[in-house]
């Protein structure tokens, strides 16, 4: 850990406005098909909660990926990530199979 | 060094930091990961009420326009914060000042569609305490707007800072740290508006 690794800008990367607004239209898109699917029921109830559950999952990586930089950035900030990530599928785990031995899904 | 640095544009790097690391910015990562296991617990707690009785006769009076419109909203002041940080980063210091006051009018907006939410509720008879599926719903979304609310203030700071011109293209980690900051916030509540308004 030298000084000679400052060698870039650490605030930020430089990122082109258009491709912000990209991700944006991209976002606008997937929530207007998230509320089509909820509230056309065109699919059996599961399958709409399983793809709904995708779909936020992505809108959620697409924002941590290109808006809070993760894409760009220094993967150190990505490995901070990882542990607290691994507590919540396990939390979730089990809050879910509770869930589903009371059928609530 | 740090003097060095600075004048040539770049972040200050402190002894012992982690290659491409920003210490400030790997504070705000620690800080977000602290709130990941805060809003987990809540959210956990959300979905083991899910689908209960006492959540249906509740989700039957959610005013889902209400979730759709706040979702909008908060979507669009993350764009609002990204595009401050490309305008200060072009050197436009009238750009970043218009990005961060409609990131503030949006943010205001979504607290006014909550409390009109939770207003609309109270008067169909829901109230924090009326059973614990509606207490697990004000508690998680209430913290929620607490952290939109707190994010709103910093925007105020980071806007009055703008005015002073405090912030240069070389100088702006400061906008950077509070986007980390209200994208963690958005991306909280993408996964909120799907739990109480889609599914």
């Amino acid at each position: 850990m030298t000084d000679t690794h400052e060698a870039k800008d650490l605030q930020a990367p430089h990122i082109k406005w258009p491709k912000y607004v990209a991700v944006a239209v991209v976002l606008a898109v997937m929530t207007a098909v998230e509320i089509a699917l909820a509230l056309g029921h065109f699919l059996p109830q599961q399958l709409t909660t399983l793809i709904l559950i995708g779909f936020t999952l992505a809108k959620a990586a697409l924002v941590m990926l290109f808006y809070m930089h993760l894409k760009y950035d220094t993967k150190w900030y990505s490995l901070v990530l990882v542990f607290p990530l691994f507590m919540v599928v396990i939390l979730f785990g089990v809050v879910l199979i509770a869930a589903a031995a009371r059928n609530i899904f | 060094m740090s003097d060095l640095a600075a004048t040539q544009g770049h972040a200050p790097v402190e002894p012992g930091s982690l290659p491409g690391v920003d210490n400030r910015k790997f504070g705000v990562w620690l800080f977000i990961v602290n709130e990941i296991m805060f809003f987990a617990a809540f959210i956990g707690l959300f979905i083991a009420y899910k689908n209960t009785p006492e959540m249906a006769d509740f989700h039957a009076v959610l005013e889902q326009s209400l979730g759709i419109i706040g979702t909008s909203v908060l979507l669009f002041s993350s764009l609002m914060v990204v595009l401050g940080i490309a305008a200060i980063q072009r050197g436009s210091q009238r750009g970043l000042r218009l990005f961060l006051l409609l990131t503030i009018l949006l943010g205001a907006v979504f607290l006014g569609i909550q409390a009109t939410e939770f207003t609309l509720l109270h008067e169909h008879g829901f109230a924090l305490d009326t059973s614990s599926a509606t207490s697990a719903f004000y508690v998680m979304t209430s913290f929620h707007g607490l952290h939109v609310f707190i994010g709103v203030v910093w925007a105020c700071g980071v806007l009055f800072a703008a005015w002073r011109k405090w912030f240069t293209p070389q100088k702006y980690a400061g906008v950077e740290l509070f986007g980390l900051y209200w994208h963690f916030v958005d991306v909280v509540w993408i996964i909120l508006f799907m739990l109480i308004y889609l599914i």
